[in-house]
C-alpha cells in the first residue's frame, strides 16, 4: 500500500482507485461522456473532394512554395547581409512567421501538409530512406524535446540575434535541413515532424484551436476489412506521415490533412468538418502534462518577447548590469528568460495546487488538464504580437521581393495605422480571453457533475486566465521599442 | 514566437514606438538610445547590430534603419558552412543508402531461404 493512502484518514473523500474500479461518480459520468459531434462533411463538397483525392494534392502546393523556400535560403545565406536589405528576413520573419498562428486557427496543421522540410523529408526517404521505427524515447519523450528545442531557439535568437542576422536565420534552417535529412535518411515517414519539430509542436497545440477537423465515421470503421489502409496506406497511397490512426483520432493536433486517408480509405469513412475554433478544447480527453507545459511555455515566451520590445527593457538590462556587475548579456538574458517562461508555469502550478484542494484531483493532473483552456489565449497573444510585425512592417516585404526583381519600393512599412493594429491587438487578447474561459468551463463541467467541484476548479483558473490577460494588456498598452 | 520579427534589421521602436497612451517623441526616443548607448548595456553575441544612434535616418525604405549594422563588416563563412552541410548530408545519404542495400539484401536472401524451405518440403 502507498504511502499515500497509509497516511490519508478513512473519512477522507478522496475516491478510491487502488482496485481499479472507479467508485468517483464524476469519474464514471465522464468516461461515459460522448466524444467532440462532427459537423458538415466538406468532402461532401465536390471541389473539395476532387482537390483532396487528386494526385497532385498537396503536391501542387509543395512545389511553388519550396520554390520560394529556396529562395529564402539563398537570400539568408548569400543575399544582402543586412536584414533591412534582404528579402528572405522579410519573407521569413515579417510574412510568414505572424501568419503562421492563423493559418492554425483557420485550417489547422495544413502548413505541414505543404512545409518544403515534409517534402525534402519524403525525397530524401524515396532516395535512400532506411525506414527504422521510431526510436521509442522519441516517442515518449518527443514532446520534450520539442519543448526544450523551442525555449532553445527563443533563447538563442535572443542570445546571438538569429531573426536580424540573415545569415543566422539561414544557419537555423540550414540545422533544420540536416535534422530533417537525417530522420528521413533513416527513420519511417515523417519522424521529424511528428516528434521534433519545434513548430510541430507549436502547430500541434495551436490546432487544436482550428476550425477544421479530419476525423473517421466510427461505424463504418467498425466493418472496415482493408487493414487499416488509413495508416498504413496502399500500393498507391503513402501511409499517414504522422502516425495518426484516424479511427481512433480524437485530436487535430497530428494530423497535417495531407489527405493521404483519405485517398486511401475503401469505404469513404473519413470526414473533414467544419467547427467552432478551440471546440476540440471543450472535449478534451486524454491530457497531457507536456503539451500543457508547452502551452505555459509559449506564454512565457510571448510574455518575454513583449517584454523585450518595451522601451523599459533597456533600462531594466542597464539596471542589471550596474547592480549585479554582470556585463555579459547572455548570462543576464539567461537570467531574465529562466524567470519569463517559469512565471506562467509557476501560476498555472499556483492554481492546480488550489483547484486540486476543491475538486479532489492532484495538482499534476490538474496541471495537466486545465493548462489546455489556456491555449485561446495563448494563440491570441501569439497573433497579437505577431499583428504588429505584419501590419507595421508588412512593407518590408514589398520592398525587398520587389528590389530582387529590379522594383523599387520607398513607401512606409506599416500597412495600417498604429491605431487599427492596436485595436486588432485588444480584439485578438478579447477573443482570447473568451475561449480560454469558455474552455475552461466547457472542460470543468464534462469532467465534474458536483457544482462544489466546478466551482472550486473553475474559480483558481479563471483568476489565472484574468491575471495572463491584464499582463498582456498592460504589455500592449506601451510602446514597442528595441532593446538596442 | 521563437524568434522575435520585432528586431528585423534592429528597425523596432523608432518610428514605431507609437503604441499606447506611452507614446514616445522622437526626442524621448533618440534620448533613450543614446542613453542605452552610454549605459554600456551589453550586447547580443555574434549580434550585427550597433547601439541606435539618434543621428540614423528613419524614413528609409522597408524599415527603420537605427539600431541596424549600418554598414558593419558581417563575417559570413559561407564557403566552410555549406562544405560541412553538404559534407554531412552526403556522409548520411551515403550511409542510409548503404544500410538499405544491406537491408534489402537481407530481405531477398530471407526470401529466397522461405521459398528453397517450401520448395524442399
Amino acid at each position: 500500500m502507498s504511502q499515500d493512502l497509509q497516511t490519508r484518514p478513512k473519512s477522507s473523500p478522496r475516491p478510491d482507485r487502488t482496485a481499479g474500479i472507479k467508485t468517483d461518480p464524476d469519474d464514471v459520468r465522464f468516461d461515459r461522456q460522448p466524444g467532440e459531434p462532427l459537423g458538415r462533411d466538406l468532402l461532401k463538397n465536390q471541389v473539395v473532394s476532387a482537390v483532396l483525392r487528386s494526385r497532385w494534392y498537396p503536391g501542387a502546393f509543395q512545389i511553388p512554395i519550396a520554390a520560394v523556400f529556396g529562395l529564402v535560403a539563398y537570400e539568408l545565406l548569400a543575399g544582402p547581409p543586412d536584414a533591412h536589405d534582404n528579402a528572405g528576413t522579410a519573407l521569413m520573419w515579417v510574412l510568414w512567421w505572424p501568419l503562421l498562428p492563423l493559418l492554425y486557427v483557420l485550417f489547422g496543421r495544413l502548413w505541414c501538409a505543404v512545409c518544403p522540410f515534409a517534402a525534402l523529408s519524403d525525397f530524401v526517404q524515396k532516395l535512400v530512406g532506411v525506414n527504422r521505427p521510431v526510436p521509442p524515447f522519441l516517442k515518449k519523450y518527443g514532446i520534450w524535446i520539442i519543448d526544450a528545442t523551442f525555449l532553445a531557439i527563443t533563447w538563442a535568437d535572443h542570445v546571438f540575434g538569429i531573426v536580424e542576422s540573415p545569415w543566422g536565420s539561414g544557419i537555423l534552417l540550414l540545422l533544420l535541413t540536416s535534422a530533417v535529412i537525417v530522420s528521413g535518411a533513416f527513420f519511417q515517414r515523417r519522424t521529424f515532424c511528428r516528434y521534433l519539430c519545434f513548430l510541430g509542436g507549436l502547430s500541434g497545440n495551436y490546432s487544436r484551436t482550428g476550425m477544421l477537423a479530419l476525423r473517421a465515421d466510427q461505424e463504418v470503421c467498425a466493418t472496415c476489412t482493408s487493414k487499416a489502409a488509413c495508416y498504413n496506406g496502399t500500393d498507391t497511397v503513402a501511409a499517414c506521415p504522422l502516425f495518426s490512426f484516424p479511427r481512433t483520432m480524437d485530436s487535430s493536433a497530428n494530423c497535417n490533412l495531407c489527405a493521404n486517408c483519405i485517398k486511401a480509405c475503401p469505404n469513404d469513412a473519413i470526414t473533414i468538418t467544419v467547427r467552432k475554433p478551440t471546440k476540440e478544447l471543450w472535449f478534451l480527453r486524454t491530457p497531457k502534462i507536456e503539451e500543457s507545459f508547452l502551452a505555459m511555455a509559449i506564454m512565457g515566451v510571448v510574455i518575454i518577447q513583449n517584454v523585450t520590445m518595451l522601451p523599459g527593457w533597456t533600462d531594466a538590462l542597464a539596471w542589471m548590469n550596474r547592480t549585479t556587475g554582470i556585463t555579459s548579456y547572455p548570462v543576464i538574458f539567461t537570467a531574465v528568460f529562466a524567470v519569463g517562461v517559469s512565471i506562467p508555469v509557476a501560476l498555472l502550478t499556483l492554481a492546480a495546487k488550489v483547484a486540486s484542494l476543491g475538486n479532489l484531483e492532484s495538482t499534476f493532473k490538474n496541471f495537466a488538464r486545465f493548462g489546455y483552456s489556456l491555449i485561446p489565449l495563448d494563440v491570441a497573444a501569439h497573433l497579437a504580437h505577431n499583428m504588429f510585425h505584419l501590419l507595421a512592417e508588412g512593407g518590408s516585404v514589398i520592398s525587398t521581393v520587389g528590389t530582387l526583381f529590379g522594383g523599387h519600393y520607398s513607401g512606409s512599412p506599416a500597412l495600417v495605422g498604429n491605431g487599427t493594429i492596436q485595436v486588432l491587438q485588444y480584439t485578438f487578447l478579447a477573443l482570447g480571453l473568451i475561449g480560454s474561459l469558455y474552455t475552461l468551463r466547457a472542460i470543468t463541467h464534462r469532467r465534474y457533475l458536483t457544482p462544489a467541484r466546478r466551482r472550486s476548479t473553475i474559480l483558481p483558473f479563471s483568476v489565472l486566465i484574468g491575471i495572463l490577460t491584464a499582463l498582456n494588456v498592460v504589455m500592449f498598452m506601451y510602446p514597442m521599442a528595441h532593446r538596442m | 514566437m521563437a524568434t522575435d520579427p520585432c528586431r528585423v534589421g534592429g528597425s523596432y521602436g523608432r518610428r514605431n514606438a507609437v503604441f499606447g497612451p506611452l507614446m514616445l517623441t522622437s526626442g524621448q526616443e533618440s534620448s533613450a538610445a543614446t542613453r542605452v548607448g552610454v549605459a554600456g548595456v551589453p550586447s547580443r553575441v555574434g549580434s550585427d547590430s550597433q547601439p541606435a544612434l539618434a543621428s540614423m535616418p528613419a524614413d528609409m525604405p522597408g524599415m527603420d534603419m537605427s539600431g541596424s549594422s549600418g554598414g558593419a563588416a558581417v563575417h559570413r563563412p559561407l564557403a566552410p558552412v555549406l562544405g560541412t552541410f553538404g559534407g554531412g548530408t552526403a556522409v548520411v545519404l551515403l550511409t542510409a543508402g548503404m544500410m538499405r542495400r544491406k537491408d534489402r539484401t537481407a530481405d531477398l536472401a530471407k526470401k529466397a531461404a522461405r521459398a528453397a524451405g517450401r520448395s524442399g518440403k
